[in-house]
């Protein structure tokens, strides 16, 4: 078997374990295998969905979306029926096998719209398509130490909201996630959502002013930033964990 | 099909092991430092992880709620995170509440903290970390069997009794699992796990024939006050 290049994807095998934990839970008990499953195809297939969505070029992301939803439950059944199985397949041929369906998703859409866009003629034209990264500029230096003055401050003022109001927030602004599906993953009201992340701005506002940034706008940086400690712990149980923790405490 | 560049930025699959936590710490640092001085990587990333979010509230509505996701995301090693949750497990502490309305369905998971984590410190015990890696799996066969050989006291047996308890019931042994838990004062028990555990003891009674406290224990899931208001 040939050795895989560094950034070569990692989720195949995640998908591969997650598959056959499905596989070995008894039926009566495998909604959380199921779940598992599900959500990897769905990041998967997003993936993939993007890197070919050129195919289809008013294809928007909830076209995606909707592709990776469906698909990923397609898989699922196939998975659960052993129609198909990663297991004894190599990472490569799983992320084929991954990326024909959602071509297909997407020459079905096309179809659908009736306005398909001829693929590349070969595999040099598809390394050109799939290797733009359009409009990936760098920042100049000024840029950079504006934005980082910004980030700096900002992680500061939201080191001081309650956990809790910390993650909700950043789920509602920079994730865009609604209140519906924030209070789903979290257990709690959707209203209770709303009055979190409004009590929150209204703190955040006050401690960004009080550092000088009032009116300022979001700077490039800072998602990334805060996304690994705030936006990449999104399970159940570590929300729940966490809403526990800072339940008396919240802004 | 891989959709890697040699530009160093972030490709839709790296993003992709970037939301799902596959990418070795290394790699992960390196990614974000890029993403956070180049727009439009970052935003691609922002993307990916909005989509994700979505997802797992899809996710939980789809396949009902509890601990659906811990084994999709493989959280990365926040022991902090972990220690105070499996502390606030073995104190117990008294706070009730429910965390959302229960949906009938055959079996619900109890939350899992990542495998080989320690109670407490200082308090570990091989087959009880080796049982929670199991039951994280959902390796349900070993997940008992090294659970069953736990010794423990305290808190941290309360925790061993619940686990077994959900096991049992999801290897269809009913009258076992409700042998376990009804030896514990769930109303004691911490959330997240409470609502999970109280669960399944009113899955326990129905599955024995006993539906007027299956129902009763159902009425009271239902009634009880949402705390997180």
């Amino acid at each position: 078997m040939l050795p895989q290049p560094p950034d070569f994807p990692r989720w195949p095998e995640l998908l591969a374990r997650n598959s056959a934990e499905l596989a070995a839970v008894p039926p009566a008990a495998r909604d959380g295998a199921r779940a598992a499953l599900w959500i990897v195809l769905h990041a998967a297939l997003f993936a993939s969905l993007r890197a070919q969505a050129h195919r289809v070029p008013a294809a928007s992301r909830e076209d995606l979306e909707d592709i990776a939803s469906s698909k990923a439950l397609e898989i699922l059944t196939r998975a659960e029926e052993g129609v198909w199985t990663p297991a004894g397949r190599s990472a490569h041929e799983i992320e084929g096998f991954v990326a024909r369906v959602a071509r297909n998703g997407l020459v079905d859409l096309a179809r659908r719209r009736g306005r398909e866009v001829a693929p590349p003629f070969d595999e040099e034209g598809w390394s050109d398509r799939l290797g733009e990264v359009p409009g990936a500029v760098g920042l100049s230096p000024d840029d950079r130490t504006a934005a980082n003055e910004f980030v700096v401050a900002l992680t500061e003022c939201a080191a001081g909201l309650a956990p809790r109001s910390r993650a909700v927030w950043f789920q509602r602004v920079f994730l865009e996630v609604t209140s519906r599906d924030i209070a789903e993953l979290w257990g709690v009201r959707p209203a209770h959502v709303d009055v979190l992340v409004q009590r929150a701005r209204t703190a955040l506002r006050a401690c960004m002013a009080s550092k000088g940034h009032d009116g300022a706008e979001p700077q490039p940086g800072l998602f990334a930033a805060l996304w690994p400690t705030l936006g990449s712990t999104m399970t159940r149980a570590g929300q729940r964990t966490q809403a526990r923790e800072d339940e008396r405490s919240d802004v | 099909m891989s959709d890697t560049n040699p530009t160093n930025h972030l490709s839709e699959a790296r993003c992709a092991d970037l939301v799902l936590l596959t990418l070795a710490p290394n790699a992960r640092d390196e990614a974000l430092a890029h993403a956070r001085a180049c727009p439009a990587c970052e935003e691609r990333l922002r993307l990916h992880a909005a989509v994700h979010a979505r997802a797992l509230a899809q996710g939980v509505r789809r396949f009902g709620s509890g601990d659906r996701s811990s084994r999709v995301l493989a959280l990365p090693p926040r022991p902090w995170l972990w220690l105070t949750a499996a502390a606030a497990l073995v104190a117990a502490l008294m706070l009730p509440r429910l965390m959302s309305t229960p949906i009938r369905e055959p079996q619900r998971w109890l939350p899992t903290p990542d495998a080989g984590i320690a109670l407490r410190e200082g308090e570990t015990d091989p087959h009880f970390s080796a049982g929670l890696a199991a039951y994280a799996r959902r390796d349900l066969l070993l997940a008992r069997r090294e659970l069953e050989a736990a010794k423990l006291s305290g808190g941290a047996e309360t925790a061993r009794q619940l686990y077994l308890g959900n096991i049992l019931l999801a290897l269809d042994e009913p009258e076992s699992a409700l042998r376990l838990l009804q030896r514990i004062d769930l109303l004691n028990v911490p959330e997240p796990w409470q609502e999970e555990a109280l669960w399944s003891l009113q899955l326990a009674y129905r599955r024995t024939g006993q539906e007027k406290r299956a129902d009763s224990l159902l009425r009271t899931l239902h009634s009880r006050p949402d705390t997180t208001r």
